[in-house]
């Protein structure tokens, strides 16, 4: 756990140095903010109505800032710093650490993170706050949420680390990423509101851990009507934790596999 | 004509790379492909979900989609590598290479933008716009053309302008964040028609920060319900570009060559 912590704290102080760049999502959020609040206010207006798949207007207008609220939470770089030193050789220097790549990497993520919540997600929240009130929050939702992104973190992270061995295999992984990341905006619901898919593509959805990385979190950070009550918490929070778990069993297993055949030339 | 020598010379490099990694060039495009296809499809299903915003139907809304494809798709594979290609030559430190060339380094920066991965969000917005076309029974003659592609060529433009000030400050400041993430998150305003917007905001985005004269007048000139109310805008584009470019050619005296 000490080494852990000192991983965190290392990440932590280099981070610090790109504050800039971890600030800029404050300036390009208002304008995604901006450009819903225009687009939701119209079609509400036009549709005579003050709900839409089930969110009013505050909670359709702060669905894509709750969505990047949860983005600036769980992104982490794991995928790209594993096949980055696969493909180079240098992972020969992480075999030789007395502590396994997989708490390493999560030790970097940690602190990456954790410079992210205060430089991004803080700020962004008291700026965003002042251009639209999230009047929908409460203090129960809040902590329901707190709780749920630490599981959304955890899968996002074991799913970039095995997107991470995949380099092993494939050499270039960039594509894998890329579609990984797609698959999340349209099926974890960070880009669109599941409520929009037709029935049966949401109980298929399910079945998939990307929508428990995003649209649960973002539910209860809206504090959505589907989010009420504590049965709804604890099956999510379950069923996260179920996946969690399988996920990390796939890691070790991957990694076992996977870290026989590296030859540590690149 | 030196410069389309240049791009062109520049794009072949890029193809045969591009071509080294067959499998993972054409996943790519499947993946910038299907990131182009969320904007239309979110617009998709909105409109199937509820009546939409006022003064649009589905298949004017998916016209307007298929244009802006089109539109990032020609940018993109134009000019869709330059930030990337100017960041990487500052932090490597080899800016002062491109000094030495025989090419002006502004012209040698905008001939090496070519990215092929955005040819899948060309075919996207090529395949939504005549699918539209047809689907509304557009008649589209050779003024339409023109008025179209003049909106796409302000777009560029605008955005070239926008991208000069960005190279301007890597250059001199070496290290500016996600800027360019700024510059494209600004360009989101070109997704939607400017009756969603409040009267003001409108005139903003008509005139000081001309986005509805790339894709919204197009697809008003395709709709034949286009105004001249984008002349202004028109102008503003044009003004940024050369702005810009003053501001590129006063700094490039002042760098030192030291960082900076």
């Amino acid at each position: 756990m000490r080494t852990l912590i000192e991983i965190i704290k290392i990440e932590f102080k280099e981070d610090l140095q790109y504050t800039f760049a971890f600030m800029m999502s404050i300036i390009v959020q208002p304008i995604i903010l901006l450009i819903n609040i225009a687009l939701f206010t119209s079609v509400y207006a036009y549709n005579n109505t003050s709900q839409i798949v089930g969110y009013d207007l505050g909670q359709m207008i702060w669905y894509m800032t709750s969505a990047h609220f949860i983005w600036v939470i769980v992104f982490n770089f794991a995928d790209y710093r594993i096949s980055d030193r696969v493909l180079s050789g240098d992972l020969n220097m992480d075999l030789l650490r007395p502590l396994s790549l997989f708490k390493y990497e999560l030790g970097i993520a940690i602190g990456l993170r954790v410079t992210a919540f205060f430089t991004e997600l803080i700020p962004g929240l008291i700026i965003f706050s002042i251009i639209y009130f999230p009047s929908f929050m409460s203090g129960i939702s809040v902590v329901k949420f707190c709780v749920s992104i630490l599981f959304s973190f955890l899968i996002m992270y074991m799913l970039n680390f095995l997107t991470g061995l995949t380099a092993f295999k494939l050499q270039n992984n960039a594509s894998i990423t890329g579609i990984k990341v797609i698959l999340m905006s349209i099926l974890g619901g960070s880009a669109i509101p599941l409520e929009f898919f037709p029935v049966p593509v949401r109980q298929v959805l399910m079945f998939l851990p990307f929508e428990y990385i995003f649209y649960w979190p973002i539910q209860f950070f809206l504090n959505t009507q589907s989010s009420h009550g504590l049965n709804v918490f604890v099956r999510t929070i379950g069923i996260q934790a179920v996946w969690v778990v399988l996920l990390y069993g796939l890691c070790r297993w991957f990694w076992h596999k996977a870290s026989r055949n590296f030859s540590a030339v690149g | 004509m030196k410069i389309i020598r240049l791009f062109i010379w520049n794009a072949k490099i890029r193809i045969q790379r591009n071509m080294a990694y067959r499998v993972d060039f054409l996943v790519g495009m499947i993946v910038s492909l299907a990131e182009a296809s969320i904007g239309p499809l979110f617009q998709y299903l909105l409109f199937t979900n509820t009546k939409g915003y006022p003064g649009w139907t589905i298949d004017q809304v998916i016209l307007l989609q298929g244009l802006v494809l089109l539109f990032l798709g020609i940018r993109g594979l134009l000019f869709g590598a330059i930030g990337g290609r100017v960041a990487n030559m500052v932090w490597r430190g080899e800016f002062d290479r491109l000094l030495t060339l025989p090419y002006k380094p502004l012209r040698s920066i905008m001939a090496s933008g070519f990215d092929l991965s955005q040819g899948g969000v060309l075919a996207v917005g090529m395949f939504l716009t005549i699918y539209a076309g047809v689907k509304l029974q557009l008649h589209v003659g050779p003024i339409q053309i023109l008025l179209a592609l003049l909106g796409f060529s302000c777009g560029i433009v605008l955005y070239l302008g926008f991208m000069i000030f960005y190279c301007t400050v890597m250059v001199m400041v070496t290290k500016i964040g996600r800027i360019e993430e700024v510059i494209n998150t600004l360009f989101n305003f070109i997704s939607y028609p400017a009756e969603i917007f409040t009267h003001t905001l409108r005139t903003v985005l008509m005139t000081v920060l001309p986005f509805m004269v790339i894709v919204y007048f197009p697809t008003q000139v395709l709709l034949s319900r286009a105004t001249m109310a984008v002349i202004p805008g028109i102008l503003v584009c044009f003004g940024v570009f050369l702005l810009s470019f003053a501001y590129w050619n006063q700094m490039l005296k002042k760098y030192t060559s030291a960082g900076g």
